[in-house]
C-alpha cells in the first residue's frame, strides 16, 4: 500500500521545460462534479497568481483517459500532481486551502 | 577504531535520511485520509488489472443528463433492434407524444416513409462509425419534420446501444428558402437594372451622335453664311465697279444731248474726249471682270508651267506705266533673269498688275515702287514695295477680306483694285503660296507673295516661255 503512494514518477516527462524550473502540474478530476469544479477553478486562479509563465498545468477527466489515471495510480480524484519540480508531491481534495496548496509547492 | 566511528556515522546519517522520507510518506498518507474523510473528494478510484473502477457517492454522470435533457437537439439512444432505450424531452416533443408513450417504442414509427431506407442505412453505418444525413421525421400528427441525424456506436457496460442526435432544420430550411427567393429576386432586379444601364447609355449615344451632327450643322451654317456675306460683298463691288464708269458717261452723255447748242466747241470737245476715256475705262473693267470670272469659274482655265518671273514683271510695268508717269512716280524691277517660277501666266499677271496698280494708288507724287525677288528654300518670295502712304492695322487686318470694300470706294479708278486683293489671294493659294502684308502708316507698305519653283511631285513638267500668250 504504501509503495503505490510512494512516488517515483513511471510517468514519461514532457522533456521541454522540465529543467527550467518550470512547473509541470497535473490535476486529476471527474468530469464536472463539484469538487472537481472547484479544484479546477482554484488550480487555474493559483497558477496565474503565483506561477504566471512558469507553469504547465493538464486538466485530465479520469472517464476520459482512465490510462493515464491507472498509470499515476490515483488513489481519491480530484488530485493535484506536481511533477516537476522534485520531489513529486500530490494534494488531494478541491485545493480551497490556499495557504496549504502554496506550501505543498514550496511557494512560501 | 576509527574505521568504525566513521561507519557508525555514515549509518546514522542513512538513519536519518530514511526517517525523513517515512515522515514525509506517512505524512503524505495522513493527508490523504484525511482529505478522503473530509469529503473533499468526488471520487475514490481502484486501479484492478489495468482497469479503472470509479466510486463515487453522487451520480457522476448527472451534469451529463441535466445537459441532454435541456439541449435544444433530439436525443435517442436504440437498443440493438431498433427500439428506443432512451429519448430526451425535446425528442418526445418534436414527435408530439408523451416520453412513456415514446420510450420502448420503435423507432421506425417517428421515421417518414419516403426517408425510412436513408435511415435504415444510417443506422447501419452508425453502428460501425459515427455519420450523418438529413433526413425526415413524422410526427404522431402526420407533420414532416426535416433534421440532420448523427449516428453513434455506443457501447456501455457491455450493452450496444446507438445514439442518435436529431437537430431540427425546419428553421434553417426556412431560412435558406428565403435567402434562395431573396437571392433570385436580387438577381432579376439586377438584370433589370442592367438592361435599363444599357438602354440609358445607348440613349446618351444617341444624345452625343446627335449633338455631334447639330454641332457640325452650326459650322456648316457659319460657313454657308460667311460665303454668303462674301458673295454679297463681291457683288456689290462688281456692281459698284462696273456702274461707276458707266454713270459718268450717262451724266457726260445727257449734258451734251441737253445742251449741245448751248456749249461751245471746245466744252463739247472736252467732253466727248471725257465720255471716250470713261467708256474705254468701262471696256477695261469689264475685261477684268470676265477674266476673272472666266479663272474662277472655268478651272481648267488654270495651267501652271515653268515661267521667267522677270518676263512677266516687265510686262505689268509697261502696262501701268503711263500711270505711274502722271504721277511722277519711279518703277524699279530687281530680279534676275534665271529666276524660274512654276504658275499660270494668265494668274501671275493679274497678281502682279493689282499689287503694283494699289502700289501706284497709294504713293504720293515723286514716290519709288520696287517689284523685287529672291529665293527662300524650294520658293521664290517677290515683294512689291512702296514708300506710300501706308496703312493702319485696321486696315492690314481687313486688307484680304471682302469687306475692304467700302475702302476701294474712296479711291480714283484703276484697273480693277476693288475686289482685287481678294481675288490676288484666292490665285495665290491656288498656285500653292502665301501673301501677306508689312506696312508702316505713312511710310509705305509691302506686300510679300511666294511662288513654287517645281511643280508638285504628281503634275508632268513642262518649261515654257512660248505658252505665254499675250492678250492683256
Amino acid at each position: 500500500m504504501t509503495n503505490k503512494i510512494l512516488k517515483k514518477s513511471t510517468v514519461p516527462m514532457e522533456a521541454e521545460g522540465a529543467g527550467e524550473g518550470k512547473f509541470i502540474l497535473r490535476l486529476f478530476v471527474t468530469g464536472i462534479l463539484p469538487n472537481s469544479a472547484r479544484a479546477i477553478k482554484n488550480m487555474n486562479a493559483i497558477c496565474e497568481q503565483y506561477l504566471k509563465g512558469k507553469y504547465e498545468l493538464e486538466i485530465i477527466d479520469i472517464y476520459q483517459q482512465p490510462s493515464l489515471a491507472i498509470t499515476e495510480e490515483i488513489l481519491a480524484v480530484p488530485v493535484l500532481i506536481k511533477k516537476f519540480p522534485l520531489p513529486e508531491v500530490r494534494m488531494i481534495g478541491d485545493l480551497s486551502n490556499i495557504d496549504d496548496v502554496l506550501k505543498e509547492l514550496d511557494l512560501k | 577504531m576509527a574505521k568504525n566511528n566513521k561507519k557508525l556515522l555514515e549509518e546514522i546519517d542513512n538513519l536519518r535520511k530514511e526517517n525523513v522520507t517515512l515522515h514525509n510518506q506517512l505524512r503524505e498518507a495522513k493527508e490523504s485520509l484525511e482529505s478522503i474523510k473530509s469529503e473533499n473528494i468526488d471520487a475514490l478510484v481502484i486501479s484492478h488489472e489495468n482497469a479503472l473502477t470509479v466510486y463515487t457517492e453522487k451520480a457522476s454522470d448527472k451534469p451529463y443528463r441535466i445537459l441532454i435533457e435541456k439541449m435544444h437537439e433530439g436525443a435517442v439512444t436504440l437498443f440493438e433492434n431498433r427500439t428506443i432505450l432512451y429519448c430526451n424531452t425535446y425528442f418526445a416533443n418534436m414527435v408530439k407524444l408523451p416520453l412513456q408513450k415514446v420510450i420502448g417504442s420503435v423507432f421506425a414509427k417517428y421515421i417518414e416513409d419516403a426517408s425510412k431506407e436513408k435511415v435504415d442505412a444510417l443506422l447501419k453505418k452508425g453502428s460501425v462509425d459515427a455519420i450523418k444525413d438529413e433526413v425526415y421525421i413524422s410526427a404522431s400528427d402526420g407533420k414532416k419534420i426535416p433534421v440532420l441525424m448523427t449516428v453513434n456506436p455506443l457501447s456501455l457496460d457491455n450493452v450496444f446501444v446507438l445514439g442518435i442526435i436529431l437537430t431540427d432544420l425546419t428553421v434553417l430550411n426556412e431560412n435558406k428558402e428565403k435567402l434562395w427567393r431573396r437571392t433570385v429576386q436580387l438577381e432579376q432586379q439586377n438584370e433589370q437594372l442592367e438592361s435599363a444601364n444599357n438602354q440609358l447609355a445607348f440613349q446618351i449615344e444617341e444624345k452625343e451622335k446627335r449633338d455631334a451632327e447639330l454641332s457640325i450643322a452650326k459650322t456648316d451654317v457659319k460657313e454657308l453664311e460667311g460665303l454668303n456675306i462674301h458673295k454679297e460683298n463681291i457683288l456689290a463691288t462688281l456692281s459698284h465697279d462696273l456702274r461707276s464708269p458707266l454713270t459718268g458717261i450717262i451724266g457726260m452723255a445727257d449734258l451734251l444731248n441737253e445742251s449741245y447748242e448751248t456749249l461751245d466747241a471746245a466744252a463739247v470737245k472736252e467732253l466727248v474726249g471725257l465720255i471716250n476715256k470713261a467708256s474705254t475705262d468701262e471696256l477695261s473693267m469689264l475685261d477684268y471682270y470676265v477674266e476673272w470670272a472666266r479663272i474662277k469659274y472655268a478651272s481648267d482655265a488654270f495651267s501652271p508651267v515653268k515661267i521667267e518671273l522677270v518676263h512677266y514683271v516687265r510686262k505689268v510695268i509697261d502696262i501701268l506705266n503711263e500711270n505711274a508717269v502722271a504721277k511722277n512716280l519711279h518703277l524699279r524691277i530687281e530680279i534676275e533673269d534665271n529666276i524660274i517660277v512654276f504658275a499660270d501666266g494668265k494668274m501671275l499677271l493679274s497678281i502682279l498688275q493689282n499689287l503694283v496698280s494699289n502700289s501706284i494708288k497709294h504713293t504720293r507724287e515723286g514716290g519709288e515702287i520696287i517689284v523685287s525677288a529672291k529665293r527662300s528654300e524650294d520658293k521664290i518670295v517677290v515683294e512689291v514695295k512702296d514708300n506710300g502712304i501706308g496703312m493702319s492695322d485696321e486696315i492690314k487686318d481687313k486688307l484680304f477680306t471682302p469687306q475692304l470694300t467700302s475702302l476701294s470706294n474712296a479711291r480714283e479708278d484703276n484697273k480693277g483694285a476693288g475686289i482685287g486683293l481678294l481675288l490676288v489671294k484666292g490665285f495665290i493659294e491656288k498656285i500653292g503660296g502665301e501673301i501677306w502684308v508689312e506696312s508702316t502708316e505713312g511710310e509705305g507698305s509691302s506686300f510679300y507673295f511666294t511662288l513654287p519653283v517645281m511643280p508638285p511631285l504628281n503634275k508632268a513638267e513642262s518649261t515654257d516661255e512660248d505658252k505665254f500668250t499675250e492678250n492683256v
